[in-house]
């Protein structure tokens, strides 16, 4: 009767990712997709759209909650005007920074277990359930912000004045050493390296596999990034609902294989970049301690100020404060 | 009756005529945005995200403005050549696909602009302008619009 | 309903609503909200309020009413009329004149972004010049509008880094990739209007009265101000000091002091310009808003499916593949928007012209000189739009629509020539980079 219908029934999704065609996610969220598939037999068929073929990636949240699509790619950062939490989920700078451990692999390994095991993902998921959505699961961009620039910079003296091309919250950590910090679309931020309308550029690694920034600014300055920066799958609360159990527990068994998928992914993007490094395509430019000392108190700042931004936040930062062994 | 039609088109058009100097004000601010960064090294962080608000703003107002100045574009060619009477008729057609662009749109801007409001929206990054103002004027500016269409039908009639 | 009974109903509809003058907004947008209702639900109605939203907040849209309120201070002051009466008397000797140097402005304007300032600017100010000193109409709104969507092939154009960013190839590669293409075109369009006013010197008369050097060094203030406006708009791109976006306001700004210059600049000048500035980004911003929405439409309804399953299904030699790929486009830029075509098709074709051992870079200028002619092809093209808003009220849809023909024609060719000669497209980035 009921229960032989709700095992028949197949559950058709719609996800639409927060980046355009051409992005890693397209390649990764197949992987999602057919392992969806898999897990429940057939039942759960996810269909995949790139941004912005539904919605305009800044919709992409609001649009999910008014079920034009199931559920979304995308990372927190983007939504902290609405989730304040957000932001430290995406990238709080120099949070997600681990000398403990050595590989990439290991580095994503510290970090998931650090947002699985210790009730850090309850805060999160509790926040964005009050949005109406459910956060499903997390996944990896790499290193971020992964800078550019067209100078050779290693001291905080180097940079002092600089412009660099920066988003969001990153604007105040290159600001807060003496970088000046520029909106500019990345779209217009080759040729703006190109003709120095700014000196150096941040995004995550695709800046130069994707967007080849390094033709125009070489160098990769290093020091001041995060060895991984967290992206999510939201699903519509509504629509979450709805499902079955054990379509609940497919969709989140193929969103951990998802979880691996980027960090396989990403790891072979870094490994491109290595290459570049060996040809001398791309310059490797590492700060010196003083500076990346300088980069570390802004942070710290940083996270302070966040922590005001409301209670989850608070909670959010005292916990990565006691992992990270800051004061 | 006409006394409320002229009504629309005169707030029409006294809105689109104050609303028009924002260009004004947008290129200002990209000047000055431009000037502070290359002349003094110092960028705003606020100069796009206010201008992209001001750019909404004249948008929302300049449909129904270009719609009582007659700027919208037909494809006139067999038009021209058609009889009053369907002239009439391709009004009412006119009307109601209108309805069914700016209806759909004002209903679902609608829910749009109260869900930044209830959020509080801003804008992500350091500068955190709230984004809930533009977002409730859109279906206000729509509103106007839709009223415009029903202007110029019943002048047309 | 399945996605090619869609396509066809959809295009359909929208032809039917287009032809029988129902204005572009509104047709644009009844079609595609019926098809988004009847066939998604009320749930998918969302993404015109998420559509809308993004385009009245894009930067790149801004530079639309920029370029107009440039335009516009121009014309409003008077000043454009006494630059091309100054201009036409240094080019008094030469058929057609009034028609290169506007050619010869666009190029200069593609410089700074995309098709929007060639047309929007000269739409403005050397199309009712050149009607005024009898420029036949198709020569006067053709040159301008072919010269415009330039903007798309010589660098720098968004439509480019679109493609760079799908296809993961250079941006740099892919600006120098449009430069020969796009100068080759521009010496086309300049050939055809001097060959023109050789075999029907009627259609472009050299101007009647006489004129004396006087006149002409006296004329030269008249030019050398708003001509500066382009100095101004390019240098500050490539000085490095703002970017394209951010160019067009500083052209806006340099087009008001030229008027405080000249005297001009009083109430009247600064409240007419606005007003004008305002009726056309209307015009422009809500057939955008529709257009944009129905590539949503369509594209959430299995667009790329069926481009994929079309391209799978033929079983034969990669050229054919290559020229139904092209026909594709072209069809599709009939109704559609350059962007939404771009959006649909460009990530599925580009990997496939990869796959069937195409240069990408040659493809992606092959696509976009298609998207030049998608901007002039009726019933939607962009370009035919854009100056059916800035011309004078005399100029008809029939004029400009019929002033097209030879110049998609010669682009028409160039894409050909490209297709058959890759080098016109590879040689130079390869040479550069
Ligand atoms: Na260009
Ligand atoms: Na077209």
């Amino acid at each position: 009767g009921e229960n032989a219908r709700a095992a028949e029934k197949v559950y058709r999704m719609k996800i639409q990712s927060l980046y355009p065609r051409g992005d890693l996610s397209m390649e990764t969220l197949k992987i999602f997709s057919d392992a969806a598939a898999k897990y429940s037999d057939g039942r759960l068929k996810i269909k995949i759209f790139a941004e912005p073929e539904i919605v305009p990636g800044d919709q992409l949240f609001v649009a999910t909650k008014q079920g034009v699509v199931d559920m979304l790619q995308g990372m927190g950062g983007m939504w902290g005007g609405m989730v304040p939490v957000g932001y430290v989920e995406f990238n709080l700078p120099l949070a997600f920074r681990i000398s403990e451990a050595s590989t990439f692999k290991e580095k994503a390994r510290v970090i998931r277990d650090f947002y699985m095991n210790n009730g850090f993902m309850d805060i999160l998921r509790e926040e964005y359930a009050k949005q109406d959505m459910y956060l499903l699961d997390i996944h990896t961009y790499g290193p971020v912000p992964f800078v550019l620039s067209t100078k050779k910079m290693t001291t905080c003296e180097d940079l002092n004045g600089m412009k660099i091309k920066a988003d969001g919250g990153n604007m105040a950590y290159h600001s807060g050493v003496g970088m000046q910090a520029v909106q500019i679309s990345p779209s217009e931020t080759y040729m703006a390296l190109k003709l120095g309308t700014v000196d150096a550029a941040e995004w995550d690694v695709s800046a130069v596999t994707g967007m080849k920034w390094h033709e125009v600014a070489p160098y990769w300055v290093q020091g001041m990034e995060c060895d991984h920066a967290i992206g999510h799958i939201l699903v519509s609360m509504k629509k979450w609902d709805r499902l079955p159990d054990d379509v609940k527990a497919a969709m989140h068994k193929a969103a951990e294989d998802y979880w691996v998928a980027t960090v396989d992914a990403y790891e072979k993007e870094i490994a491109a970049v290595e290459k570049l490094v060996e040809e001398g395509k791309v310059k490797v430019s590492v700060l010196d301690q003083e500076c990346q000392d300088k980069y570390a108190d802004v942070a710290h700042n940083m996270w302070d100020e966040m922590a005001q931004q409301d209670e989850a936040s608070s909670k959010a930062i005292s916990m990565i404060k006691k992992w990270r062994n800051v004061r | 009756m006409k006394k409320i039609l002229e009504g629309i088109s005169w707030i029409l058009k006294r809105l689109g005529d104050i609303c028009s100097l924002l260009i004004l004000v947008i290129m200002g601010i990209v000047s000055y945005e431009v000037i502070a960064r290359y002349g003094f090294n110092s960028p705003t962080s606020w100069a796009w995200l206010i201008n992209k608000q001001l750019f909404g703003v004249f948008v929302m107002v300049a449909g129904g403005y270009a719609l009582v100045h007659h700027a919208h574009i037909r494809i006139e060619i067999l038009y021209q050549h058609f009889s009053p009477k369907i002239k009439v008729l391709i009004s009412w057609l006119t009307f109601a696909a209108a309805c069914c662009f700016l209806g759909a749109l004002l209903w679902k801007s609608t829910s749009m602009g109260l869900e930044s409001w209830e959020s509080r929206e801003v804008a992500m990054g350091i500068f955190k302008l709230p984004l809930y103002p533009l977002k409730l004027f859109m279906p206000v500016g729509t509103l106007l619009f839709l009223l415009g269409c029903v202007v110029m039908l019943l002048k047309k009639k | 309903m399945s996605i090619e009974l869609i396509t066809i109903t959809l295009f359909t509809s929208l032809l039917v609503m287009l032809a029988l003058g129902v204005p572009v907004t509104f047709s644009l947008g009844a079609v595609t909200i019926a098809f988004t209702y009847f066939l998604e639900g009320t749930d998918a109605l969302f993404t015109v309020a998420t559509t809308t939203y993004q385009q009245i907040t894009s930067t790149t849209l801004m530079t639309i009413p920029l370029f107009l309120i440039m335009g516009n201070f121009l014309v409003k002051s008077g000043i454009s009329e006494r630059m091309f009466n100054g201009l036409n008397y240094w080019l008094s000797g030469v058929r057609g004149g009034l028609a290169i140097v506007s050619i010869g402005v666009c190029v200069a304007l593609a410089m700074c972004g995309g098709f929007g300032p060639g047309i929007l600017t000269m739409g403005l100010v050397a199309v009712p010049a050149m009607l005024k000193h009898n420029y036949s109409k198709n020569i006067a709104l053709g040159s301008v509008m072919a010269g415009g969507v330039l903007g798309e092939i010589i660098p720098p154009a968004i439509i480019m880094i679109i493609f760079a960013f799908i296809g993961r190839i250079s941006v740099g590669k892919l600006f120098f990739g449009g430069i020969v293409p796009g100068f080759v075109l521009a010496c086309l369009y300049v050939s055809y209007i001097v060959i023109s006013g050789i075999i029907r010197p009627e259609s472009l008369p050299k101007s009647t009265g006489q004129v004396t050097w006087a006149m002409r060094f006296k004329a030269l203030q008249e030019i050398f101000l708003p001509s500066m406006l382009v100095v101004l708009v390019l240098g500050s791109i490539f000085l490095g000091v703002a970017t394209p976006t951010e160019a067009a306001g500083i052209g806006a700004a340099g087009a008001m002091v030229i008027c405080a210059l000249h005297k001009k600049l009083t109430w009247s000048v600064v409240r007419d310009s606005c007003s004008e500035t305002l009726k056309i980004t209307g015009m422009a911003l809500w057939i955008l808003i529709p257009a944009t929405l129905f590539g949503v439409f369509y594209s959430s309804a299995g667009a790329q499916d069926m481009i994929m399953e079309v391209i799978e299904s033929l079983e034969v030699s990669r050229w054919i593949v290559l020229i139904c790929m092209q026909l594709i486009l072209m069809i599709f830029g009939m109704f559609m928007d350059d962007y939404a075509v771009v959006t649909i098709c460009a990530p599925i074709m580009l990997p496939i012209a990869k796959l069937l051992g195409f240069d990408p870079i040659w493809f992606s200028i092959l696509f976009i000189l298609n998207m030049q002619m998608a901007y002039l092809s009726p019933p939607f093209g962009w370009a035919l739009i854009m100056m059916k808003g800035v011309a004078p009220p005399e100029v008809t849809t029939r004029d400009i629509w019929r002033s097209v023909p030879p110049f998609m024609l010669l682009q028409f060719l160039v894409m050909v020539a490209v297709m058959i000669f890759p080098k016109m497209a590879t040689w130079l980035p390869n040479m550069v980079f």
